[in-house]
């Protein structure tokens, strides 16, 4: 009786886990919004040589992969700036706000993302 | 009536009289044969008709055809849209929900299709957006300077959309152009759209300028932008 209790329940939490994996399956992973939301600006690579990298622009995208440039904003300053945009952290406004489009949670995420662009011996943690 | 005793053929026939008597009075005539159109031409293949459309998760976006077009009545002009539809000419400046550089090609329609469609696609219209928000009046010089540095300095819209500056044609290419936007679309509805485009845009590569976590332009300013996108 016991054992198929047991079972049963393992089941059920089977079954709830089947229905929740499609739906958080739904949320997109860092990767997945740099490509839909950055890449346009920032390129693949996150050197920033996406297809609006165009001369006339006040200044070219930001370079993710450059330790120089990253090590001088600390994670919640690149928060701040992926919700706000640009101006918050004293930056071009072509780096636009993207608070009202994505989550907190997603916001975060993104933040650890573009750190792991950084390339070099150097890159903030 | 007696009709519907005759048979299952006559039956049919006589539902779809039925039906068409009871929507004739609804649409005037050409948004209705402007929808047999639309359909017998497959164009929803590639056009949600349906909306406000629903988001799709980021990764699955590529697949999306093309532009909704539930809310077409709010969003074009009648007469550019008309001629449009009989030779369209690219609006984005990307292979439409990929980022390749390039430009899509269209079907295009014969002239008295054309007006049909158009039609039936100025039927459709946003119940939600109030219309006269926005002037569709010309700006005058200082005004214009004004909005142009909404445009390209409080928020780099150009960074994004083509439009048509003292220097000529310049800007990034993932969004449509802008350039002789005032021509093709309604002031209204840009100002409904930079509030929460969301509603219009769900699966956009967009960013949201309206009033959710934060508001990037005041709503006297979203107005002013949008008369300006008016006189481009
Ligand atoms: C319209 C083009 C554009 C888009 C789209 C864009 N960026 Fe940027 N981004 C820029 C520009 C330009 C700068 C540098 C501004 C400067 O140098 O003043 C920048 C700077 C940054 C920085 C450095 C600023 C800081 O505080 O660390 C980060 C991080 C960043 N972008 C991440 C992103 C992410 C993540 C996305 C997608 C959600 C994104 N960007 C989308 C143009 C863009
Ligand atoms: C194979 C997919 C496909 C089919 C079929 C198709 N369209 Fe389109 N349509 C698109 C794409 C892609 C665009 C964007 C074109 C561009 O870059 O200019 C577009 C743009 C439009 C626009 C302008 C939308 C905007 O938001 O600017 C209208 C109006 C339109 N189509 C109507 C139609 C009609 C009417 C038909 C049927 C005769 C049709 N389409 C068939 C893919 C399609
Ligand atoms: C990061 C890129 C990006 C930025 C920045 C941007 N847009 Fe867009 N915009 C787009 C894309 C992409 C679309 C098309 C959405 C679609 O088809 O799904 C669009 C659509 C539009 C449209 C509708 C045009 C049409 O013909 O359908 C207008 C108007 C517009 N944007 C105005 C603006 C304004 C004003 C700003 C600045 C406040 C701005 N955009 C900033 C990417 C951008």
């Amino acid at each position: 009786m016991a054992l198929t209790r047991n079972n049963l329940k393992t089941s059920a939490l089977l079954a709830v886990l089947v229905l929740v994996a499609p739906a958080s399956g739904l949320a997109a992973s860092a990767k997945e919004n740099f490509e839909w939301y950055c890449v346009q600006c920032h390129g693949s690579d996150g050197t920033g040589k996406g297809i609006n990298s165009v001369k006339e622009l006040p200044v070219g995208p930001m370079d993710l992969s450059n330790p120089k440039e990253m090590k001088k904003f600390t994670g919640e300053q690149i928060i701040q700036t992926l919700t706000r945009g640009g101006p918050v952290n004293t930056l071009d406004s072509l780096m636009p706000p993207w608070g009202n489009r994505l989550a907190k949670d997603e916001i975060k995420a993104l933040m650890q993302y573009v750190r792991s662009l950084c390339k070099g011996t150097d890159c903030p943690k | 009536m007696i009709a519907f005793k005759k048979g299952p053929l006559l039956k049919w026939w006589g539902a779809v009289l039925v039906l068409g008597c009871v929507h004739a009075p609804l649409a005037a005539a050409g948004p209705a044969q402007g929808k047999q159109l639309f359909e017998a031409k497959n164009c929803g293949a590639c056009h949600q008709m349906s909306g406000p459309v629903e988001a799709v998760p980021v990764a699955q976006r590529s697949k999306i055809k093309g532009p909704p077009l539930w809310f077409a009545g709010s969003k074009f002009k009648n007469e550019w849209l008309i001629a449009w539809l009989e030779k369209p000419t690219a609006l984005y400046r990307v292979k439409y929900g990929t980022l390749e550089q390039g430009a899509n090609s269209h079907p295009a329609l014969s002239k008295a299709d054309a007006q049909e469609v158009g039609a039936y696609l100025m039927s459709l219209t946003d119940p939600a957006l109030k219309a006269g928000a926005v002037t569709a009046e010309k700006l005058n010089r200082r005004k214009m300077l004004e909005a142009e540095k909404l445009f390209t300095k409080k928020q780099v819209c150009f960074g994004c959309h083509q439009y048509a500056s003292k220097q000529g044609d310049i800007g990034g290419f993932s969004g449509p152009s802008l350039v002789g936007a005032g021509n093709r679309l309604q002031a209204d509805w840009v100002h409904a759209l930079l509030k929460d485009n969301v509603r219009y845009y769900p699966n956009a590569r967009m960013p949201v300028y309206g009033n959710q976590a934060f508001e990037a332009f005041t709503d006297e300013e979203l107005k002013l932008l949008s008369q300006y996108i008016g006189n481009l």
